[in-house]
């Protein structure tokens, strides 16, 4: 049996790791033990930027990785993350099913990886140690931690907020402290790093939403025959699809565990005020070079 | 397990440079090889270093004087720690600051001790070359790994690290002519007491 | 693959090749013979190392503390603390554990703690007569008190992979952190009676020591400072690290006009060569680490004890021995990471509750901090301290036997933890 390697960045229990785990178990199935993976989830491999280099150098066959990473090696896929652009993670994976995802794929192509699906990182959501937001206004005065992601950025300053670069692992001390008063992620990461401990204002804006593609290296892919590439894909599809129910399951879960916590205020958004003042983030972005990417993924979302 | 010159009462030298040696045309090259590496290093660090001094200050300043920190903040700095790391690192080669374990060498006698420093050095000079190459190989396919906020290729970190390399191996090479040259007394050993004080 | 590295290792390392470079070379030979994949892991490895935000604490820590003590601002801060602190035997030792505690209260690495106050107490107590490797080993010992005292970056990180509270664990890690201090104290005590470095000078007038503390206030008061700026989240510990170098420059254009241009460029430049010393060991550890965990070792070592000890003691003391082995080579964040899942089950097991499972945990990894031939807080405080591996080894045994101690209590004592 040839052994391929995936490597992650999640904690076990994570949706990605589940999902991971369940892929490793079709690969082996469906090649009838003609191939193994070996997952190694938690960074063990290295973390999610070493990662995509490993699988361009083929040290690595399979990675999950988050928007942001892949952006730098693909600065289109940013685009996904403009603000509002999707309501549910459901509208999402319409548009990247169609022209956009094959337009992406060959995005991807060009620098050696193969996606062999679009997973769900979640729908992100503000959270803060002061009060409840419920207007952009309220956003004023407050310092936001956001990754170094120019799209975040621009939505934050956009709507007002003073934004901080702190990095993830800082990040809990920094809000306990008060270096930052808020920060942003999906109800997933504010419940494994346990955010909310120290920011018990949870306002459920939803300004973003992110993809996590699921790569395979080029050099690995090309060393298959069409059988095999179709049973890999095969077990990749499945995968998908619990991952995206993990997703959405987890999300549920997450909202009934907030708001039947005591300590925390979680709280809707006037999301038409919220769209309305984001609005010039799209017009910064049609702007850059890859403009027309960017036009084609707003009229498709549209659709 | 320690060298015997190794306590701390004993006066110590700040480079190899300073051992006395006899002339001659190979102990000429180490010396110079030891300038431009201690040259190179000293500027590495000077820039680098008031580069990120200035630059983390500078982001807590524009936090509380103009209400929000600078983009690049997180960016720019983990960009520029690598050559300060690799000049440290090669500084620190040349002045034998990196750490050993002694036990073995210490049962030989001075021929023994030479072959052995010797060897062990050729082994600094192998685990660098790989470093080198391969740093330069990865470094070369990384121009279109950007940084998400300045746009940075990652090239240039993985450059750092394959120069860094090199100048290890220039100064293990100035460090091997001594010990053939003059004997396992010219190895470099950190001097104990130059705290600067 | 493993049994290469490990081979090779020992072989390199019986040459007297220095750690770093030998961690680097033995992957990469490992990887190139035993594993047939592309050799550009290890410089990938050493890479994302070079990529740490938090790392950047420790030149500036390093740079702050011989700013302020190389010039007449350190000679009054000495003699003072000298003074002060000569009246206890062993008091100048003991001096860092207690600093390392209320330090601890406001850091959340051992990386920080070491960098922080070895480059502050360690020349003054080489000054005081105490030898090189001492103070080495102390420091490093020390430093660990950090990490259990909160807040603790590694009991976040250990909360992330068991679903535990971090304000349960931070909780839990006060009365360990505490009863660690109180050992290193008797430690430091017993080791200055036993090797005659007695209180010296109980001459100090009230007066005098007014005079003197009066005088090094401004040195005296940057530990406070530090402790503010992190309590009233002014900036994170790295950013610190930048402000006391600027508070320590300040003090010394414009109040002592003690600074030269060639006195700042030497000190920047040591501090370099400490964070590179420091930074190969902690770049080598991580491609030797992508060995073993992509050889599974840890999680089938895990299996093996799972499938054959039966006894809750002996799977408690299973535990702490592989903790001990991956601990040596492993760095805190990416054995956490690794072995925490495979534990935390393990432990439910036998009823062991997830939180002291954590407190053992990173007490055990923090012990690997120092733990010869490798280590962090052991490379940084060592390389401070200007002395060898070997002679800090030597003088290093006390204070782990202490450390021992307290591990095996708050492994085996629940209600050290829970409470
Ligand atoms: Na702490
Ligand atoms: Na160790």
């Amino acid at each position: 049996a040839t052994t391929m390697t995936l490597g992650h960045n999640a904690a076990p229990g994570n949706p990605r790791g589940t999902a991971a785990d369940e892929f490793a178990r079709l690969v082996a199935e469906n090649t009838g033990g003609e191939f193994a993976v070996r997952v190694a989830g938690a960074e063990q491999l290295g973390n999610e930027q070493s990662l995509l280099t490993s699988l361009r150098t083929g040290a690595v066959d399979m990675t999950v990785n988050s928007q942001g990473s892949c952006s730098a090696l693909v600065p289109e896929i940013a685009a996904l993350g403009l603000p509002f652009l999707f309501d549910t993670s459901e509208d999402a994976f319409r548009v990247l099913a169609g022209p956009v995802g094959a337009a992406l794929a060959d995005r991807f192509a060009a620098v050696n990886m193969v996606p062999l699906g679009w997973w769900d990182n979640g729908i992100r959501h503000i959270t803060n140690s002061q009060k409840p937001i419920v207007v952009p206004a309220d956003l004023a005065g407050l310092t936001i931690r956001t990754p170094p992601d120019p799209m975040t950025i621009d939505i934050f300053t956009t709507l007002g907020a003073a934004t901080e670069q702190i990095s993830f692992g800082e990040l809990y001390i920094a809000l306990q402290q008060g270096v930052v008063d808020g920060q942003e992620n999906p109800l997933t990461n504010i419940a494994s790093s346990k955010l909310y401990e120290v920011n018990p204002y949870i306002s459920l804006s939803g300004h973003k939403w992110e993809v996590s593609p699921f790569l395979m290296s080029q050099i690995r892919w090309q060393q298959l025959n069409d059988d095999q590439k179709g049973q890999i894909q095969a077990a990749a599809d499945a995968a998908t699809t619990m991952q995206r129910g993990l997703i959405q399951d987890s999300e549920k879960t997450l909202f009934d565990q907030f708001s039947a916590d005591p300590n925390l205020k979680i709280n809707e958004v006037d999301k038409e005020a919220f769209r309305a003042a984001s609005a010039p983030v799209a017009d910064i972005w049609t702007a850059k070079p890859f403009g027309d990417f960017v036009r084609q993924l707003i009229d498709a979302a549209k659709a | 397990m320690t060298r015997p010159n190794d306590h701390q009462e004993d006066p110590q030298r700040d480079i190899a440079t300073d051992v006395p040696h006899p002339p001659g045309g190979l102990l000429r090259l180490a010396d110079g090889l030891d300038r431009i590496i201690s040259f190179v290093t000293r500027t590495v660090l000077m820039v680098s270093g008031l580069a990120l001094l200035l630059l983390l200050f500078a982001n807590v300043v524009a936090r509380y004087a103009a209400g929000s920190g600078l983009p690049f903040a997180q960016e720019l700095p983990e960009r520029l720690f690598p050559f300060f790391i690799v000049a440290g690192i090669a500084l620190g080669a040349q002045r034998g600051a990196h750490m050993a374990v002694e036990a073995l060498p210490e049962m030989f006698d001075r021929r023994g001790k030479q072959a052995i420093y010797v060897l062990a050095q050729l082994c600094v000079i192998a685990g660098n070359a790989v470093v080198m190459v391969e740093a330069f190989k990865v470094g070369n396919m990384s121009w279109i790994d950007l940084s998400p906020v300045l746009g940075l290729p990652a090239t240039y970190s993985y450059f750092a690290l394959a120069g860094g390399a090199a100048l290890v191996i220039l100064a293990t090479v100035a460090i091997i002519i001594r010990l053939v040259r003059i004997g396992p007394e010219a190895l470099p050993i950190p001097n104990p007491e130059e705290t600067g004080q | 693959m493993t049994l290469a590295l490990v081979l090779s290792f020992t072989v390199l390392m019986l040459l007297a090749v220095p750690v770093g470079h030998a961690l680097v070379l033995a992957s990469a030979f490992a990887i190139y013979f035993f594993a047939g994949l592309p050799l550009s892991i290890v410089v990938q490895q050493l890479y994302q190392q070079t990529q740490s935000f938090p790392m950047l604490a420790l030149p500036f820590f390093m740079l702050a503390g011989t700013l302020m003590l190389g010039g007449t601002l350190g000679n009054e801060l000495l003699a003072f603390a000298s003074k002060v602190m000569q009246r206890w035997k062993g008091g100048p030792l003991a001096t860092t554990v207690v600093a390392s505690v209320v330090f601890g209260g406001v850091s959340g690495s051992a990386v920080a703690n070491a960098s922080a106050l070895g480059s502050v107490l360690i020349p003054w107590q080489k000054r005081q007569g105490y030898p090189a490797a001492l103070c080495s080993a102390n420091n490093s010992t020390s430093a660990v008190i950090d990490i259990l005292i909160p807040p603790s970056i590694p009991l976040i990180l250990y909360s992330l992979v068991s679903g535990t509270s971090i304000a349960d664990l931070f909780t839990a890690g006060l009365l360990p952190g505490v009863l660690l201090a109180v050992g290193l104290i008797l430690c430091c005590n017993w080791i200055a009676r036993r090797r005659g470095f007695t209180a010296t000078d109980n001459s100090a007038t009230l007066r005098e020591l007014a005079r003197l503390a009066l005088l090094s206030s401004p040195a005296l008061l940057l530990p406070v400072l530090i402790l503010l700026g992190l309590r009233f989240g002014i900036a994170t510990p790295t950013e610190i690290s930048v402000l006391a170098v600027v508070y320590a420059l300040g003090m010394s254009v414009f109040l002592y006009r003690d600074i030269t241009w060639a006195r700042f460029q030497d000190n920047l430049i040591e501090a370099g060569v400490a964070t590179g010393v420091v930074m190969l060991v902690i770049m080598g550890s991580a491609a030797v680490g992508w060995i073993l965990t992509f050889d599974q070792v840890p999680t089938r070592f895990a299996a093996w004890i799972t499938e054959t000890v039966e006894n809750p003691i002996l799977i408690i003391l299973s535990m702490n021995l592989l903790l001990l082995v991956i601990g040596m080579p492993l760095d805190l964040p990416p054995a956490i990471l690794l072995l925490g899942p495979i534990f935390v089950p393990l432990a439910a097991s036998i009823g062991m509750d997830p939180v002291q499972l954590g407190l053992m945990m990173v007490l055990n990894l923090g012990i690997g901090l120092y733990t010869p031939p490798i280590g962090t807080t052991l490379f940084i405080s060592a390389s401070i301290a200007k002395t060898t591996l070997g002679a800090t080894t030597r003088e290093l045994w006390p204070f782990f036997l202490v450390s021992m101690i307290v591990l095996a209590l708050v492994s085996y004592v629940p209600a050290l933890t829970l409470y």
